[in-house]
């Protein structure tokens, strides 16, 4: 099994993994294909002993991002798009998990944004408030669906994570052709 | 403006030199490492202009007198005490000096038995005639009635920074075809966000008056009697953009909220674009950052730098100066947000990853 899982320039290597998946796979005929494009989807996901990781990964502060990409990712951070898709993207790959019956453990949603760390905290708490149960409480409820929401940039998700480092690659090119 | 300031022994300072934009200067640091100290330092070598505007031809002594009672009404010390001013430990003598950028300057020293200061050099201070304005953490409009006279016969508890802004509130209105067009745009623009505007009557009277009605000052907001004291000095010609010395503001962001603190930030950069010098200190990362995004280096020219005090690992306060936010270090603001980053962690993520 491979523990190092790739979204563009963005590397992290889950040591301790006892499985992992590139979840977002969108091209038939390669392993776990997703398949619904309707869905939203998380770019990984982590199994551990003891837990499940839902991993999304944006990187805004990459130093080749296009200057119209970064208007829109702003312009979406500050009217709240961004959140709401970072909800859709945990709530959908939810419900594809337990269709696949694969949410055996508790599961986390941890980010992956490279934004500064001071917009980190609000950030993770403004797409925690759209996740069920929406920052209320239901007595009925005997399951929490996710144990923690929070945004990292490579930093603090390296400072916080030790057993996932987290590198930026640069990107293999051969005979000029980007890989 | 100011352009230099040198500390040695001075307070909690081994030794300090800040070199000043001419536009916009932020502080910021944890608690402790004398980010007001610093400004009121800075301000009372300022203190030269009011001086030297009554009496052009002020003497070494007399010059020395008059910065020695500055510095012990606006940092209260034990006993009204210069020497205790002096950097406890420090067997040298203090030592502070401000270099202003038409060239003047003045250098001054003390022991922590001096009495007095005793001027160490000047040259062409007695030029440097754009008074400094000094905007306390605290907002005055509330409790000035009266204030003046209170303090110039009791031992008030209050630095002589909140008399000196009472005093430059209280006086009239400059005539409105010497009103900066600047001044008059961001007046205009706190009344809209405030939907009114304080009076102010003299003796420290202060009301609040809407278009149809008039209030007690103290029946507003906290946030609202800030900006309306900046809309005031506006008013006064206080703060004169082009004309005026320095403005020292401490902690603009007391009691302010993040809407009122945007539209402060865009007063300041068009103060600043007008020639008006601002230094100020800050805790704030909403203020810093409305900063960075409104700032326009290439088609405004603007200029912030952020003057980071810290401790180094022998506890001697430092000061770091760069002109990106981002490159400030160490930034006891971004610390503090990812302390809040770990400790979510620490309480949610039950050793995992670790």
């Amino acid at each position: 099994m491979n523990t190092k899982l790739r979204e563009r320039d963005i590397e992290i290597d889950f040591t301790n993994a006892i499985d992992t998946l590139v979840f977002d796979q969108m091209k038939a005929g390669q392993p776990n294909y997703h398949g619904i494009g309707e869905m939203h989807r998380v770019d990984f996901i982590v199994e551990l002993d003891e837990a499940i990781l839902f991993v999304e990964v944006k990187d805004p502060g990459n130093p080749k991002a296009q200057e119209k990409g970064l208007q829109k990712f702003r312009s979406e951070l500050n009217d709240g798009t961004l959140s709401s898709t970072f909800a859709s993207k945990f709530i959908d790959s939810f419900f594809y998990r337990w269709a696949e019956d694969k949410l055996s453990k508790e599961v986390y949603y941890l980010s992956l944004v490279t934004l500064e760390g001071e917009v980190l905290p609000n950030f993770s708490d403004e797409i925690a408030k759209k996740l069920p149960p929406a920052g209320k409480s239901s007595q009925r409820w005997h399951r929490h669906p996710v144990k923690n929401c929070q945004v990292f940039n490579l930093e603090t998700w390296n400072e916080n994570f030790p057993k996932w480092p987290v590198t930026r690659v640069a990107a293999v090119t051969v005979a000029g052709v980007k890989q | 403006m100011l352009e230099k300031l040198e500390l040695t022994n001075f307070t909690s300072f081994e030794r300090l030199d800040v070199t000043f934009s001419a536009k916009i200067n932020v502080i910021v640091g944890e608690n402790g490492t004398g980010k007001t100290h610093l400004l009121k330092a800075a301000y009372a070598l300022c203190a030269g202009a009011p001086l030297f505007k009554n009496k052009s031809d002020l003497n070494d002594d007399e010059l020395a007198t008059a910065l020695t009672t500055k510095l012990i009404r606006l940092f209260m010390p034990l006993d009204d005490k210069l020497g205790k001013l002096h950097r406890q430990g420090a067997t040298e003598q203090a030592h502070f000096s401000a270099r202003f950028f038409q060239g003047q300057k003045i250098s001054a020293t003390f022991f922590n038995n001096s009495k007095a200061l005793a001027i160490q050099s000047r040259a062409n201070y007695e030029k440097f005639q754009n008074e400094a304005v000094f905007i306390p953490t605290k907002e005055v409009l509330s409790f000035m009635k009266g204030f003046n006279s209170l303090y110039e016969k009791y031992g008030l508890s209050f630095d002589q920074s909140y008399q000196d802004i009472c005093l430059l509130l209280d006086l009239p209105e400059i005539r409105p075809e010497n009103l900066n067009a600047k001044s008059k745009w961001a007046i205009e623009q706190i009344e809209k966000v405030c939907d009114g505007r304080f009076v102010f009557y003299g003796g420290g009277k202060v009301t609040f008056r809407t278009e149809h009605t008039e209030y007690s000052a103290n029946a507003m907001a906290e946030g609202f009697r800030k900006a309306g004291m900046l809309a005031r000095l506006l008013e006064t010609g206080a703060i004169q953009p082009g004309a005026s010395g320095p403005l020292f503001w401490d902690e603009p962001e007391t009691n302010m909220n993040p809407k009122l603190m945007k539209l402060l930030v865009e007063i300041l950069l068009e103060m600043a674009r007008n020639g008006q010098q601002i230094i100020l200190a800050t805790h704030d990362y909403v203020l810093l950052k409305w900063f960075d995004l409104l700032m326009d280096n290439k088609g405004k020219d603007d200029h912030v730098r952020f003057h980071a005090l810290y401790r180094d690992g022998d506890g001697r306060v430092k000061v770091d100066s760069v002109d990106d936010y981002r490159a400030i270090t160490p930034n006891a603001i971004a610390d503090t947000f990812n302390e809040l980053t770990k400790e979510q962690v620490n309480k949610k993520m039950g050793g995992l990853g670790k």
